[in-house]
Order: structure tokens, then sequence, then C-alpha cells
């Protein structure tokens, strides 16, 4: 558990960074599954791997959320009102 | 107003970021408060993580059928070709997704689910009226126009749906101000109730009061109207009485 956070971590991490189609859409997915990796190794004792690897999730779920989520219902009714004005 | 900044070449979202800041501070907060009632921090860390997850997807989902009509989504997801399609999220799918999540979250854990939501849900709308904040920076979200009066907000571009120069009511932080009187009332109606599950429906019912109120002073356009009461409403009107309901029936069983 420990060591699979920690590398669901860097993946996350690392997709903020190399942009691939869905990238961030997958690192938000793969910082979500490492967070609860890391959380339940901690409960478990694992101590530094799952500690690693939970801070560096939480960290990456951060970053994705930064990148993908612009605005919330948002993006769709600016755009929207936006198109509209452009249409009169 | 300031939808995006810049960094090293990467374009991030100033949404994003207090979205960020939001739920990073009320996870503190309930990994403090969870301790006191004998849950494990790491609890709150995995229902946060599960209900963001289920939380984001059931956002962006409500979005997309209130936004777009059903057959260009299906369509679109057919032939995989998402051009022209934006990516939003609604806060009441958001929510309610979130909701579900946590409770996904408490079976993974196999915690204590009556100290998780009473650790957390007092602080949900803490972090909502940052995430409010966010939406003054985004543009998005904004009241009605023509407002001229105390804290009027003037949009200065138009990369969003408000026009340069035209005052709006400054709804996003009405309703920032009023999450942060709904932090403090389930603070205090958190130490007072016997069940925990009245401090979810409470708070439920309280956003949606103060939600379904706040949408007549909305000037942001297509959010879905249907029968003069935007779709909002609807959903506010659906969780008062969800919460009503809980209430009543609670209160009859435990006489």
């Amino acid at each position: 558990m420990a060591v699979g956070s920690l590398v669901l971590g860097i993946i996350a991490c690392a997709l903020c960074i190399i942009p691939i189609p869905y990238g961030t859409l997958i690192g938000i997915v793969a910082s979500i599954v490492g967070i609860i990796l890391g959380a339940k190794g901690r409960k478990a004792g694992m101590g530094g791997k799952a500690t690693a690897g939970m801070v560096l999730s939480i960290i990456a779920l951060a970053l994705n959320a930064f990148f993908f989520i612009v605005c919330t219902a948002c993006v769709a009714c600016t755009a929207a009102t936006a198109g509209g004005i452009a249409g009169l | 107003m300031y939808p995006y900044i810049h960094i090293f070449g990467r374009t991030l979202g100033t949404y994003g970021i207090l979205m960020a800041v939001a739920c990073l501070l009320v996870g503190v907060i309930a990994s403090r408060r969870v301790k006191q009632r004998g849950a494990a921090a790491e609890d709150v860390v995995i229902v946060g993580a599960t209900a963001v997850g289920v939380g984001l997807l059931c956002g962006a989902i409500l979005y997309f059928l209130v936004t777009y009509p059903l057959d260009v989504l299906l369509q679109a997801i057919i032939t995989w070709n998402f051009d022209g399609i934006g990516i939003g999220i609604v806060f009441y799918g958001a929510l309610i997704g979130g909701v579900f999540g946590a409770l996904l979250g408490c079976r993974i854990a196999k915690c204590n689910t009556g100290a998780i939501i009473r650790s957390i849900v007092p602080y949900i709308p803490l972090g909502h009226g940052i995430g409010r904040i966010g939406c003054i920076l985004g543009g998005c979200c904004y009241g009605f126009a023509g407002y001229t009066g105390p804290l009027a907000i003037y949009y200065p571009h138009h990369h969003t749906g408000a026009q340069p120069g035209v005052g709006y009511f400054p709804v996003q932080l009405v309703e920032a101000f009023i999450n942060i009187f709904i932090t403090i009332f389930l603070v205090r109606f958190e130490k007072k109730c016997k069940r925990a599950w009245d401090v979810l429906f409470a708070y439920l019912a309280s956003y949606a009061v103060v939600r379904f109120c706040l949408e007549y002073l909305r000037g942001d356009a297509i959010r879905g109207l249907f029968s003069g009461v935007s779709t909002s409403q609807w959903i506010s009107i659906g969780l008062l009485a969800i919460s009503a309901g809980y209430f009543i029936i609670v209160n009859k069983k435990h006489r």
C-alpha cells in the first residue's frame, strides 16, 4: 500500500508537468487513489513511505486541480453567455 | 477578473487554487477535530479524497446535463469527439456526489461515520465561501447586471459572460458571507445535537434555503430554467424536502 501510494503520487505529479492527452484527469484519479492507499498505509503503521506517498498525492491532487478546474458551474455559463453575446 | 495566472509557462485557474486552499483548510480543521472524537486523522484524508473524487465527477456530470442537450452529449460520447463541449462543475452536483463519496470513503476507511460527519460537515460552508471568492476572481456566478450600489463588481475583461464596465451585484460575496454564518451555526448546533446525521441535514436544509433565495439575485445566464425556476432552485426544493422528511421521521421515532 505504501509503495503503491508513493508510485501513484510520483506519477500524478509527473502528469502535472508532462502534457499528455487527458493527463490532468488521469493525474486526479491517480492522486486520489494514492491518497487513499497512503492514508490506509499510515493507519496500518507503515510509516515513512506511506506518509510520503500520501503527501505527494495530496500535492499532486492540488496541482492537477489548479490546471483542471478553471471555474465551476461557470465555464459553461460564461461560454454560453459569451456565445450568446457574440451572436447578438 | 483574474481567472488565470501563468507560472512556468503553465496556466493555472485561480478558482482551482482557491478550491484547493478551501479543501486543505477544511481538511486540516476536520483532522484536528476528529481526533477529539476518537477517530484517526487519516480517516478524514481518505473520506476527503473519495468525496473530492466522486464530487468532481458528479459535479461535472450535472454540469454537462444542465448545459448541453442529451443528444449532443450522447453524440460526443459515441464519436469520442468533445470539440465544443467545455468542462465545468456545478456545486450542487459536487455536494451531493461528495456526500456519497464520503460515505464510500467511510466504508473504505472502516471508520466512525458519525465522528467524520461531526468533524467535516460544519466546515463545508467555510470551504464553499472561499470557493465563492474564487468565483469573483474567475468572473463567474455573478449577480444581476446594472447594480451600482456598495461593493458592486466591475469586470475589466470580456473573457467571461459579464460585460466590462457594467456593475454587477456581488452575490458571490453575499453567499461567502452567509456561508460563514452557516459554519458558525453548524459548529454550535453540532455540539448540542444527539445524532451526527442531524448536522448533515441541518447543513443541507440551511444551504438550500439560502441558495433558493440567492438564485433570484444571480445574473449569469444559462443555468437551466424549468417552469420559471432555475435548476439550482429545484435542487434546493428537493434537498429541503428530504431534510424536512428526515427530521420529521427521526423526531417521530424518538418520541
